[in-house]
């Protein structure tokens, strides 16, 4: 055949070939999107030499993930606290922190102490905190102002301008407001069951009056600022953000209380460069960047000096939504045992189903 | 009725508002998508605010044009890596088979064309299931039985690369068949009886002959593992090609880097389809 | 007997048969046995038939089988009724040089990602898209309305997304069709209709058999589509093994559901070749 086409082509293989093996030092990121934002990547591969490529997922993705890579492909995970430690006492997907590696000068004791204590799997625990934040109601006001407890997502007065996910939370938040305590059910899967399906029945009943199930927090986002949506379940930044360019709309903590998550950084069981992952855990919690991130994001960090590098806005948001009624209201999310995960997809994909 | 039939004015002036419609249906979305990547907005929506280029080449806090998005030009870059390895491989296998089939007599023939011909009419969703499931057991069994851990075996770059040429080499084997059927046996005789050895006839003479067929097979294979999502979504590790990435920045919701992603792709499709259609026509 | 000897049937033999073993047998043969393992209440694995009494026993599951088949079914019919008069127009309405340009476009947009084309969809029909924008400054609506998220879209959607692969066997079969069989037809004074069903459908079955067996499988298996443009009810079968894989870690469960929709999609293949009396070859060709 061709002499110069065949030569061509094995060189642009060997040329390929050792680009993927020849690239520089870098840190892979599985995380949630905003998590690293550009400017703080920059910044982090100026100091260390680190070049940092994220894959933005959230939680079931990353579990599923780094369950199918056996723990591998990634050097550094952002799960929520409460979906480490029965994931990692089956699939062993994470390796312990060592925390003499953390600059815990930086970090809250107390949040310190708590995600170290969820995530304690045997004698060992997995993961540090890096951000906060609730899940409660986003609402416009003025379209839909008596909407103050999760109840009103099942209201007909906000007819075809709800909008919620169909995820655990969204089941979790409605069993609140119907008066009981899902988390105190966790470990009776058989009462757990039998509420998630009393809630999911009333989830079928008042699908007609729900916009859209939407995918992510910008969809939300569009949705509300568009007028799309009046109501909906969704993160405290988000109706904080959108409260920045419409006064109409903000984040309420509803009556029985807002959803407390932590986000937080865990390490993959086969992560390559351990050392650049402790450094950006570090870095991402050094009080300025920590503070850069919660500027833009709105997202509470556990970050003890940032305090000090905060915008105004962010302080007035958070007294704005909260009382120190809904502080204490808060229902802080306990791990989540096994199994739980299968009762609550059969019951959303029977709503999603539902006509 | 047709072109060499009289038929009435209401007939084709019917007929021609309809080609006129499905043309515009076939090209709004592309258009707009195109035209939003140029709106000075914040969202890929109308009304029009000014034509503006932030989201090819801006850099500040808000708008972060695809030029400077390292994420998504790493994508793009693993995307044309991939391509390039799976329509090498497939081109290579895919040819081998066809020659397999085309030439050679064995037994169980025709079970095997039909295991071959399969893989195009497996939905991309189980090929990717079925090849993750299998993957994921070798891979936990060499682990747990050897300590090794082969990236093959697990959600990866390469793993990719077997998921799309699984099924693309049935495409590359389907057009470089019907190219050999056509291909003058008397050819490869006379070269036999003048002593040639069977390889160097294949390479000497009938890889020429399939030449064109090659070329369109390759570009074609490129394409369709550039623009893989099914098999993909299932395989893919920390190495996101761009269709992956790109959904689930949709997902998420839409900015106007989409649009500028987007307007590059289809720029970038439609001149290779121009190109493929001039060597074609030479 | 072969031309070359054994070493050249080796030669081809070997990369085919590592291929087809490594990567479509065994792999389905994984998927197969899977889905017939579960977990015990310990969490020890079983063999269970329980992935299937599942599916079985719970509505949610068959139903969505059952309209992603009866979905797709519609797709592959809509496509074809949408893609015929283009095709016939190409070939044997439009002056030869402007049918070969009406062709090329016809192709161009299918080379772009169907990501990139669904994306194109949603921001024309979401409630703040432009199409809601035009209909408004006409002054035709006086609210925006939602044209996303419900059936008739997702379909459309499929519908726009299967065409290419509906039009170009139509294309090739009317091209190998004499023009003079229509000719005499309507010389013999056939009226339109039947020139259509007696000579034309008859002349291009196989151009339509191929093209719907590709469109049926490719939207049978399509998660894109119904997963961007389907509604809140528009649960299809690929978004519950997405569900099973990532959201419920039941890969049993999901190799199951994988395996039923490969055989639903193989019987209407294999029913498809039947009634036309093909053979896969001679269709994908």
């Amino acid at each position: 055949m061709n002499k110069k086409l065949t030569i061509a082509s094995i060189g642009l293989t060997a040329l390929l070939l050792s680009g993927t093996a020849l690239a520089q030092e870098t840190l892979k990121l599985l995380t949630w999107k905003g998590y690293a934002p550009k400017a703080l990547v920059d910044k982090f591969q100026q100091e260390t030499g680190i070049k940092v490529e994220t894959t933005y997922s959230n939680n079931e993705e990353m579990i599923a993930k780094l369950r199918a890579t056996r723990g591998a492909g990634f050097d550094l995970a952002q799960p929520s606290q409460d979906r480490i430690s029965s994931v990692q006492a089956k699939f062993k997907i994470y390796r312990p922190i060592d925390y003499d590696k953390i600059n815990d000068a930086q970090i809250f004791p107390s949040m310190l102490a708590a995600v170290q204590k969820n995530t304690r799997v045997g004698s060992d625990s997995y993961a540090v905190p890096f951000c906060y934040g609730t899940s409660g109601l986003i609402v416009n006001k003025k379209m839909a102002p008596r909407a103050l407890d999760y109840d009103a997502l099942l209201d007909p007065a906000h007819k075809g301008r709800i909008s919620y996910r169909l995820k655990r939370p969204t089941l979790i938040a409605l069993a609140f407001s119907a008066g009981d305590d899902p988390f105190a059910k966790y470990d009776d899967a058989k009462a757990y069951k039998a509420l998630m399906e009393k809630i999911g029945q009333k989830m079928i009943e008042t699908k007609p009056l729900v916009k859209n199930y939407y995918p992510n927090g910008d969809t939300l986002l569009e949705m509300m600022r568009s007028g799309e949506a009046h109501v909906a379940l969704g993160w405290d930044n988000g109706g904080w953000k959108l409260h920045a360019e419409n006064p109409d709309i903000d984040f309420v903590a509803p009556k029985s209380g807002a959803l407390g998550w932590i986000d937080t950084f865990a390490i993959p069981a086969k992560a390559k460069n351990l050392d650049g992952a402790y450094k950006w855990i570090n870095f991402m919690l050094r009080p300025e960047n920590a503070a850069y991130f919660t500027n833009q994001e709105k997202y509470g960090t556990a970050s003890k000096g940032a305090d000090a590098h905060l915008d105004q806005q962010i302080r007035d948001n958070f007294d704005r939504s909260f009382t120190s009624v809904d502080i204490d209201n808060i229902n802080w999310y306990p791990p989540v045992p096994a199994k739980l995960e299968q009762i609550e997809g059969k019951i959303l994909d029977r709503v999603k189903a539902a006509r | 009725m047709i072109r060499s039939l009289p038929s009435n004015r209401s007939y084709s002036f019917g007929f021609g508002l309809y080609i006129v419609l499905f043309y515009l249906f076939l090209f709004a979305p592309l258009l707009v998508t195109c035209v939003l990547a140029f709106n000075d907005s914040d969202f890929p929506a109308l009304p029009w605010k000014g034509f503006t280029l932030d989201w090819f080449t801006a850099e500040t806090r808000d708008r972060v044009g695809i030029f400077r998005d390292q994420a998504n030009l790493t994508s793009i870059w693993v995307s044309f890596q991939t391509a390039f390895f799976v329509s090498l491989l497939s081109l290579v296998v895919g040819t081998m088979g066809a020659f397999l089939f085309e030439q050679e007599r064995f037994r169980f023939r025709e079970g095997l064309y039909f295991l071959a011909l399969a893989p195009l009419v497996i939905p991309g969703v189980i090929l990717g299931i079925s090849i993750l499931l299998t993957a994921n057991g070798a891979g936990l069994l060499l682990e747990e039985r050897f300590g090794l851990d082969v990236e093959l075996l697990r959600p990866s770059f390469w793993l990719v690369v077997l998921g799309q040429f699984s099924f693309i080499t049935t495409f590359v084997l389907l057009v470089v068949s019907a190219r050999l059927k056509k291909f003058d046996t008397s050819l490869e005789e006379a070269a036999l009886n003048l002593g040639a050895g069977r390889l160097q006839v294949i390479w000497l003479i009938v890889l020429p002959f399939l030449r064109p067929a090659l070329i369109g097979a390759g570009a074609v294979a490129f394409l369709m593992s550039f623009e893989n999502f099914n098999t993909t979504l299932f395989l893919v590790g920390s190495d996101t090609t761009l269709p992956v990435n790109l959904y689930l920045q949709v997902r998420d919701g839409s900015t106007p880097v989409i649009n500028a992603i987007s307007f590059l792709l289809i720029i970038g499709t439609s001149l290779m389809a121009l190109l493929s259609l001039f060597f074609r026509r030479r | 007997m072969s031309r070359g000897g054994r070493l050249g049937l080796y030669l081809f033999l070997v990369p085919v048969l590592l291929w087809l073993l490594l990567l479509i047998v065994i792999p389905h043969i994984d998927l197969l046995v899977m889905s017939f393992r579960g977990e015990d209440d310990l969490g020890e694995p079983v063999w269970t038939l329980a992935n299937y009494i599942n599916f079985f026993g719970d509505s949610i599951y068959w139903l969505t089988f059952a309209r992603t088949a009866v979905y797709a079914l519609l797709v592959t019919f809509l496509t074809f009724v949408v893609t015929f008069p283009v095709a016939f127009y190409i070939t044997k309405v439009a002056r030869v040089r402007y049918g070969g340009l009406l062709l090329i476009l016809l192709l161009m947009p299918f080379w772009v990602s169907e990501l990139v084309r669904v994306y194109g969809w949603m921001i024309l029909l979401r409630e703040s898209g432009v199409i809601n924008h035009f209909l408004l400054s006409l002054g035709l609506l006086d609210r925006p309305v939602e044209f996303l998220y419900n059936d008739a879209t997702m379909i459309m959607g499929l519908v726009y997304t299967s065409m290419l692969f509906m039009a170009v066997p139509l294309i090739s079969s009317l091209e190998g069709m004499d023009d003079s069989l229509i000719e005499a037809a309507h010389d013999l004074g056939a009226s339109r209709f039947t020139i259509f069903f007696r000579v034309v459908i008859p002349y291009i079955a196989p151009g339509i058999t191929s093209g719907s067996i590709v469109v049926f499988m490719l939207t049978l298996g399509n998660y894109l589509t119904p997963n961007l443009l389907g509604g809140k009810n528009s649960l299809w079968f690929t978004e519950q093994i997405y569900n099973e894989f990532i959201a419920s870690f039941n890969w049993n469960q999901g190799a199951a559901f994988g395996f039923l929709l490969l055989l639903l999609s193989s019987a209407f293949i294999w029913i498809g070749l039947k009634l036309s009396r093909q053979t896969l070859g001679r269709t994908l060709t």
